[in-house]
């Protein structure tokens, strides 16, 4: 009797247990039904965008500041390949990927009209690159980070580009590398940094340093040559979130020198009387920071070690073949790259924004001067742009290459 | 011989650890960077250091009234009445840090991974996980405890030494912080060790009572380790200034981690180990206020307290307005925590040194 309870007790238990299965996971969205945004690119909207407004994050208040357009682009379900095919180019880029453009006066005001667009719920799960255009870079990046900090979907891997044309340009250049354009922006920038072309920088660091009072953050600077290309053009610094200048390419490498940053990707073409032309690439970097308060002020010393070696040589009837020559070679590299990265500084701190950490260094080191002299983050820009800065550069050339 | 199962002291330390591990795992660093700036590791050593010796008196008076919590010898010393009211607001404070523990719980979860799923369903479920459990006896509590200890403690550890290659030392100075510490700072990074506080309840049950100091320090100095690693790779990887920008830094820790560049998004992984530290504390919790309840009351087992506290666990659990408003609540449930479950032992401790006088000089 008691055993036919138990049984009615347990089968009932069952029961209700594969009830539950039936329904299977309430809030399913299955991949298909998602709209999945892989890259947005961010531009100034054309002044008559006014009109084409949408209304749907506001009826009569008109938002400070300029209006922005959005293009994203948004994974086509089943389009995207996970492995190499036979495609061709042509058909590539329009199927994988579809394109749309908004305007609005924030990025989430934008992408609240572009929802209002598109059937499917946007996810920015996989968003990898957002490309911004210099204008509104310049404008001041605070308040597109706001929307992407509090977004728990936003990763800190993602990378943020400044682009010196439209930014909708870039996202629509189409290599045959990749079959999804964004894809290949990616691992462009990826591959930039594994071979010492780009130091690391994706949005999470971007933001620590931005965040940080002793020092400012830079974004890679790029734009498209000829209908399929990108380039990395150098670096663009900014100084209270706001863009205030750009580098040239070489002065990436001057920036990793002075940071230290392996592995080294740049090479350098140097005039040497009497050699001609010698070209040095840097293969390993080592920098050593020291910052003294000297009368009241700090004083950057900047001890770069390089190690490289001899790539090519040309215009000259001399061969590099002794250790004098090897010598000449690196003195004229050290006089040069002291040029370059003292110029680096120069340029950053005309403008205020030291991309090098500086102040860190001397916020770590030297409490008292901080505690007295800076008390908001903008304090630090004004000291930075009167400090003196000595660089010295120590090249050590190991090999010259396979010719005698 | 009696077959009675007792605890050993390195359980009960596991106990202590995985009790005082726990929810604020996910927001103590920005807290820390908040009160300390880069001073906060001092500070998180500062908190170990005074949970060590706040705890000691209770240790040592579970030394000396053998087979008896604070329950039972807190009537002795300070008289029944006296006693019971303080033992009422003890129940209020285990009571109130539960719900609190719980809403957190669901604040997490529908911030980061149940973004659809009403808050009140993640919280009547964790709910009645620990009201479930709460109905043993203590034996079976530590038991428990010790189950999941190493579900929540090696991955814990494992995030934090994924991170360490990535920390910039420059981040962590000056050590003493460039502003002077805010005092608060040492409450908040004590309020962490307080479910030591269980340790009255394990003593009767340990083999040796006379190791329960060690218990103590072995398992505040195992979770305050974690703490200080978790400060240190936070701070040293977004630095004071970020942390404080950041809610739940340790989640941001994981959600950057990238193995190989293949492996992302660590986070709900991370949150599937929060679940089990967070139970655990608030087990504990729950477990010390049904505890404190059935001796108010003179049950003889938890069953009818821990369902008893259930509805209002609920109830408080759903007061806060918002994030802001149960954060402020939290802050003052953790002062009123330390002059509890710290100065009230301390009380008693004092309390019974005078009375052992008297019996030598009667």
């Amino acid at each position: 009797m008691r055993n036919r309870s138990l049984k009615s007790v347990l089968l009932g238990l069952l029961l209700a247990g594969s009830c539950m299965l039936l329904s299977g996971c309430w809030d399913s969205l299955g991949i298909e039904d998602r709209a999945l945004v892989l890259s947005l690119a961010v531009d100034e909207a054309p002044p008559e965008s006014n009109k084409q407004e949408e209304k749907v994050t506001h009826i009569d208040e008109k938002p400070p500041g300029k209006m922005i357009r959005i293009t994203a682009q948004i994974a086509v379900p089943g389009q995207v390949p996970l492995g190499p095919s036979s495609a061709s180019s042509g058909e590539r880029t329009q199927n994988s990927v579809w394109i749309v453009q908004v305007v609005g006066h924030s990025l989430d005001d934008a992408l609240n009209n572009l929802q209002q667009q598109i059937s499917d719920p946007k996810y920015l799960i996989h968003l990898r690159v957002v490309v911004i255009s210099e204008a509104i870079a310049r404008e001041g990046l605070d308040d597109l980070n706001d929307y992407l900090r509090r977004n728990a979907e936003v990763r800190r891997r993602t990378w943020l580009l400044v682009s010196d044309i439209p930014a909708e340009k870039v996202l629509a250049v189409a290599p045959p590398l990749e079959r999804v354009p964004t894809l290949y922006l990616l691992s462009m920038i990826e591959k930039s940094v594994r071979s010492g072309k780009f130091p690391l920088d994706y949005l999470g660091i971007f933001w620590t340093s931005e965040s940080k009072w002793g020092q400012d953050g830079y974004l890679p600077y790029i734009s498209i040559r000829g209908q399929d290309k990108i380039l990395v053009k150098g670096l663009a610094y900014f100084s209270g979130g706001r863009l205030v200048g750009t580098t040239r390419p070489l002065e990436i490498g001057a920036y990793m020198a002075a940071k230290g940053m392996d592995p080294g990707g740049y090479s350098s073409l140097l005039n040497v009387s009497g050699l001609g032309y010698v070209m040095v690439q840097t293969q390993e970097r080592h920098t050593n920071i020291k910052v003294d308060i000297v009368e009241g002020k700090p004083r950057v010393k900047l001890k770069i070690l390089l190690e490289g070696s001899i790539t090519e040589q040309f215009d000259s009837s001399v061969d590099i073949n002794s250790p004098e020559a090897v010598g000449q070679v690196e003195r004229k590299f050290n006089e040069e790259g002291i040029k370059a990265v003292k110029s680096l500084f120069r340029d950053t701190q005309l403008k205020h924004s030291d991309i090098f950490g500086i102040g860190e260094i001397v916020r770590a080191h030297h409490k008292d001067f901080w505690k007295k002299h800076v008390h908001e983050k903008k304090d630090w820009g004004n000291i930075y742009s009167g400090i003196p800065v000595d660089v010295s550069v120590h090249m050590t050339i190991r090999r010259i290459g396979l010719k005698q | 011989m009696s077959r009675k199962q007792t605890i050993l002291t390195i359980q009960a330390a596991t106990v202590i650890a995985s009790s005082t591990f726990g929810v604020s795992v996910l927001s103590f660093p920005n807290a820390m960077a908040r009160s300390a700036g880069t001073g906060a590791p001092l500070m998180t050593v500062a908190g170990i250091l005074l949970a060590l010796l706040g705890f000691w008196p209770l240790a040592s008076l579970g030394r000396k009234f053998k087979g008896q919590t604070i329950f039972e010898y807190g009537q002795v010393l300070i008289g029944k009445w006296a006693a019971a009211g303080i033992h009422v607001l003890l129940l209020l404070f285990f009571t109130v840090s539960s719900a609190l523990y719980i809403r957190e719980f669901g604040n997490v979860l529908s911030i980061v991974v149940f973004r659809k799923t009403p808050i009140e369903v993640s919280m009547i479920l964790i709910l009645l996980t620990v009201a479930f459990s709460c109905r043993r006896d203590v034996v079976k509590f530590s038991y428990i405890h010790i189950f999941y200890f190493p579900f929540m403690f090696l991955p814990f550890l494992l995030l934090m030494l994924l991170s360490v290659s990535r920390i910039d030392i420059l981040n962590l100075l000056p050590m003493m912080g460039n502003h002077p510490m805010n005092p608060i700072g040492f409450a908040q990074s004590l309020s962490l060790y307080l479910g030591t506080f269980v340790i009255t309840v394990l003593i009767p049950h340990m083999s040796n009572p006379e190791a329960s100091m060690k218990s103590v320090i072995y398992g505040i100095i195992a979770s305050g380790a974690l703490y200080l690693l978790m400060i240190l790779s936070s701070l040293g990887i977004y630095g004071v200034q970020e942390t404080k920008k950041l809610i739940y830094p340790t989640l941001e820790l994981s959600r950057s981690i990238s193995l190989g560049g293949v492996l992302e998004r660590f986070d709900v992984l991370f949150i599937v180990v929060w679940f089990v530290t967070v139970y655990t504390t608030i087990y504990t919790s729950y477990y010390l206020a049904s505890y404190t309840l059935s001796k108010l009351l003179n049950f003889s087992d938890l069953r009818v307290s821990s369902s008893f506290l259930f509805p209002f666990l609920l109830a408080i659990s759903l007061i806060p307005r918002s994030v802001f408003q149960s954060g402020d609540i939290a802050r003052s449930t953790e002062f009123v925590g330390i002059v509890l479950a710290i100065l009230y032992p301390l009380l008693l401790k004092i309390i019974s040194l005078f009375h052992r006088r008297r019996e030598r000089n009667p």
